[in-house]
C-alpha cells in the first residue's frame, strides 16, 4: 500500500507537480475542447492560458513550501544515483513526446490549421511531455526500481 | 547473459548493531528509499556504491552481493 510519508522527496515533489497539472490543465483543455467550434478572441486565449499557468504556479509554490516544512530533512538530501537514473530515463521519453509534438505543431499544422489551434496544440504537447515525465518518474519510484 | 543480483544487506545491517536503512544510506550517500530498493533486489547499484556498502560493513564485495546466472536459478 502506498504511503505518502514514506515516499522519497523526489516522489513527493513529482506527485505535487502532476497534481498541479491535473488541477489546472485538465479543466483548461476541457474548456477549450467545448469552445472548439467558436473562434475565441486572442486576448481571451491569452488570459485563459495566463490564469491556468499562474494557478499552477501558486499550487506548486504553496505545495512546495508545505512539503519543505513538513519534510525538512528529506528536502536537504541531494539526488542519489537512482534518483538521477529515474530522472534521465523519464526525461528521455518525455523528450520524444515533445519532439513529436514539435514536428506536428511546427511542420504539419501550419499548412492545415488555424493559429488558434496551433497555439493550443503547442501548449497541449508541452503539458503532455511534462505529464509523461512525471508519470514515468512516479511509476519507477512506486515499483521501487530505476527504469 | 541474464541473472539476479542477490544481497545480504539486511543481514549485515542486523549484524552491525541493527543499523537502519537511513544510517546506511547516509554513510554511502544514498536515500533510505534507494537502500530499500537495493535490499529488495529491485535496483542494482553502481560498482562504486557496491564497494562503498561493502566498506561500511568491512567485508569483501562478494559477501554483500552475489550474482546468480539465470541458468543456475532454474536448477
Amino acid at each position: 500500500m502506498f504511503n505518502f510519508d514514506d515516499s522519497s522527496w523526489r516522489e513527493k515533489t513529482t506527485s505535487l507537480y502532476l497534481l498541479s497539472q491535473a488541477i489546472c490543465f485538465v479543466p483548461y483543455f476541457v474548456y477549450l475542447s467545448l469552445q472548439q467550434d467558436q473562434q475565441l478572441p486572442v486576448l481571451q486565449q491569452i488570459v485563459g492560458y495566463g490564469i491556468t499557468a499562474i494557478s499552477q504556479l501558486l499550487i506548486l509554490g504553496c505545495g512546495y513550501l508545505w512539503l519543505r516544512r513538513r519534510f525538512a530533512d528529506e528536502a536537504r538530501q541531494q539526488p542519489d544515483e537512482r534518483d538521477q537514473l529515474i530522472e534521465q530515463q523519464a526525461t528521455r521519453v518525455a523528450y520524444g513526446v515533445l519532439m513529436t509534438g514539435t514536428i506536428l505543431v511546427g511542420c504539419i499544422m501550419p499548412f492545415s490549421d488555424p493559429p488558434q489551434r496551433i497555439f493550443q496544440s503547442a501548449v497541449f504537447f508541452l503539458v503532455l511531455s511534462e505529464a509523461t515525465r512525471n508519470i514515468l518518474v512516479l511509476r519507477a519510484y512506486r515499483q521501487g526500481r530505476a527504469a | 547473459m541474464t541473472g539476479v543480483l542477490h544481497n545480504q544487506i539486511r543481514l549485515l545491517r542486523f549484524m552491525h548493531g541493527e543499523m537502519t536503512q537511513a544510517e546506511l544510506g547516509e554513510r554511502v550517500g544514498l536515500t533510505r528509499q534507494t537502500i530499500a530498493a537495493i535490499e529488495a533486489g529491485k535496483y542494482a547499484p553502481t560498482l562504486s556504491t557496491a564497494f562503498q556498502i561493502a566498506a561500511v560493513f568491512q567485508v569483501p564485495l562478494e559477501q554483500v552481493f552475489q550474482w546468480q546466472p539465470a541458468a543456475a536459478q532454474d536448477n
